[in-house]
């Protein structure tokens, strides 16, 4: 009983919690907006780095073809 | 004498507003005269009120629309006693009137988790309606109770959590109150079956309008 008091009162200050931080948002004034000139400079906008390409899955000298590397081999060649 | 306006609210659906609503004038219609403003736009006390072989004890008007509390003041003045019956929205600008229009706002609570954290934001509600209606005054009511239900003996303590007074009068779960309404009548017109249920209400009223 005292378990379950603690447990449903313990449920309603969680979602309380919980509600909180959502709400904070609507209430507080909205701050004024920094002059453009005191904004930091952007940052420059850094290039991807190129994508490895999987090598290639390499021919065996039998003409069977490799699948060691590959992440996803269309087919799985025995040993 | 100006009219006493109850206000019976919560955001939460199916938590016993109508119910509570209508038993509540039904009592309050023994004192004086009495209108129920249906603000629901399902209009579940308008429907209530006219689906009963016997005349309800109650005036309900069903109003809709753009409406302030001075209007509504005015309108109905003739009345001793109002009772809003709100719609399941906090925000709508019903309840939001509704709020600045009462004497008492009520909130209904079922002994349920989800109800509970349902309700969550009326404290701040009621704080808000308070800057332009100063002496509002707003209770907790425990709808619904089961007295051997464990869950049911938690909610006082639970209740605590939303920093606001509960009435010590309750309401328990009780098969006359859907009866009621589906006779469209109150329970004070259920004979020896209603009794039991119209003495909660009477000792809601004699908490409330005493208060």
């Amino acid at each position: 009983m005292t378990n379950l008091k603690d447990k449903l009162s313990a449920s309603v200050r969680m979602a309380k919690a919980s509600q909180q931080p959502a709400e904070k948002p609507a209430t507080a004034k909205p701050t004024a907006a920094k002059p453009a000139a005191a904004a930091p400079a952007a940052k420059p906008v850094r290039a991807k780095p190129p994508v490895k390409k999987t090598p290639a899955a390499k021919s065996q000298p039998s003409g069977t073809q490799d699948s060691g590397n590959a992440l996803f081999p269309a087919r799985v060649w025995p040993d | 004498m100006a009219t006493h306006v109850t206000a019976v609210i919560n955001q939460k659906g199916g938590a016993g507003k109508t119910t509570l609503a209508m038993n509540l004038a039904a009592g309050l219609a023994r004192r004086g005269e009495t209108v129920v403003i249906d603000l629901d736009p399902q209009g579940s006390s308008l429907q209530w009120a006219s689906s009963g072989s016997k005349p309800f004890p109650a005036t309900v008007k069903q109003i809709g629309g753009k409406w302030d509390a001075r209007t509504l003041h005015q309108n109905y003045r003739a009345y001793r006693y109002m009772v809003l019956d709100c719609p399941p929205s906090i925000d709508s600008h019903a309840s939001v009137q509704a709020l600045q229009a009462c004497d008492v706002a009520l909130i209904p609570v079922l002994p349920s988790p989800i109800d509970l954290w349902a309700s969550l934001r009326l404290p701040q509600e009621i704080e808000d309606a308070r800057r332009a209606n100063a002496n509002l005054k707003a209770f907790l009511v425990l709808n619904q109770l089961e007295p051997k239900s464990a869950i049911s003996a938690a909610m006082h303590d639970a209740l605590a959590e939303f920093g606001m007074p509960v009435l010590a009068a309750t309401l328990r779960r009780r098969a006359i109150y859907r009866g009621a309404a589906l006779e469209g009548v109150s329970v004070y017109q259920m004979g020896s079956r209603g009794a039991s249920a119209a003495e909660e209400i009477e000792a809601i009223i004699n908490e409330v309008i005493g208060s």
